[in-house]
């Protein structure tokens, strides 16, 4: 794959080079810009103390008669370790940006999930990163009786 | 060429830096609700025997056929089954004396709705309860019980 990359690369460099060259029956010169864009990755490896999955519950149940915002919290450590130099923050975020919903069957409450996208951290130093979900009043106020639940994914990295 | 190929390597030495260093650590988060069964319910109209008459009324006269039955609208989590009940009968006062009568109603079971439903509390009364009752005015509370 690299190889094929390179050999790409070599043929679009000579071919500019021959577009570019100079020719020596017209003299002249051109410039042009080029952009460059790097993308800085973190070294290290985050893991979380306490093993997963986590969850968060609603308690007590829902009620559709007093219809309140709700919500409630997990909190995890997350450790880190080898973190190369400029890495000071743990990234915390979840797979996928969808709407997110508590289901039972074919029934939904929407809920939103508030995380810090950012947890400043050091080496091996365990920081305490916290998760808020929250289901506002009239998401339930029409929502049968019954059991919901969703599971995401949770990422961290250095 | 010298250039394209210095940038080349720099190029391929940052892939292979993000893929041996750079690491994703996930877990599972389950979020989780109950929605409980509930219920309110409120009197939309009170029961009414209007005026009774121990002399022209028929041997049992039910509220419905005087003034009015009650009525009360109970409202419960969509889906919650319920069901009402009363004591088997009632007391209206007026002072001492007393006049018993019997709830009527149906107390089969109700799929609850968030809307509210309507239920109908009529009232039945024997002319015997109130044949040697006092004149005047007689009122009194009526319990009636939504169980889910």
């Amino acid at each position: 794959m690299r190889s094929k990359a390179l050999t790409t690369a070599l043929a679009l460099t000579i071919v500019a080079r021959l577009l570019l060259s100079p020719g020596s029956a017209q003299g002249g010169s051109t410039t042009d810009q080029l952009q460059a864009a790097a993308i800085i990755l973190g070294k290290g490896k985050c893991s979380f103390v306490t093993p997963g999955p986590y969850a968060i519950n609603f308690a007590p149940a829902l009620n559709p008669f007093s219809a309140i915002d709700r919500s409630a919290s997990v909190a995890f450590s997350v450790n880190c370790t080898g973190l190369g130099n400029g890495v000071s923050a743990v990234i915390v975020d979840r797979v996928g940006a969808n709407q997110l919903y508590l289901s039972k069957g074919s029934d939904t409450i929407p809920y939103s999930l508030n995380l810090p996208t950012s947890a400043p951290v050091t080496n091996n130093n365990p920081v305490t990163v916290s998760l808020t979900a929250t289901i506002i009043g009239n998401a339930y106020q029409n929502a049968p009786t019954g059991n919901y639940s969703d599971t995401i994914t949770i990422n961290v990295m250095p | 060429m010298k250039k394209f190929f210095a940038i080349t390597a720099t190029v391929a030495i940052v892939a292979m830096a993000g893929s041996a260093f750079a690491a994703t650590t996930s877990t599972d988060l389950t979020v989780s609700a109950s929605v409980s069964a509930a219920c309110v319910a409120s009197t939309t109209t009170h029961i009414d025997f209007g005026a009774l008459d121990p002399i022209n009324d028929g041997v049992t006269t039910l509220a419905s056929s005087k003034t009015s039955p009650g009525a009360i609208n109970v409202k419960c989590t969509q889906g919650t089954s319920y069901t009402l009940s009363t004591p088997a009968t009632a007391t209206i006062a007026n002072g001492a004396a007393t006049i018993t009568y019997t709830p009527v109603y149906s107390a089969a079971a109700n799929s609850g709705l968030v809307a509210g439903a309507n239920h109908t509390i009529d009232a039945s009364v024997d002319k015997t309860a109130y044949a040697t009752a006092p004149a005047g005015a007689y009122s009194g509370t009526l319990t009636v019980t939504v169980t889910y």
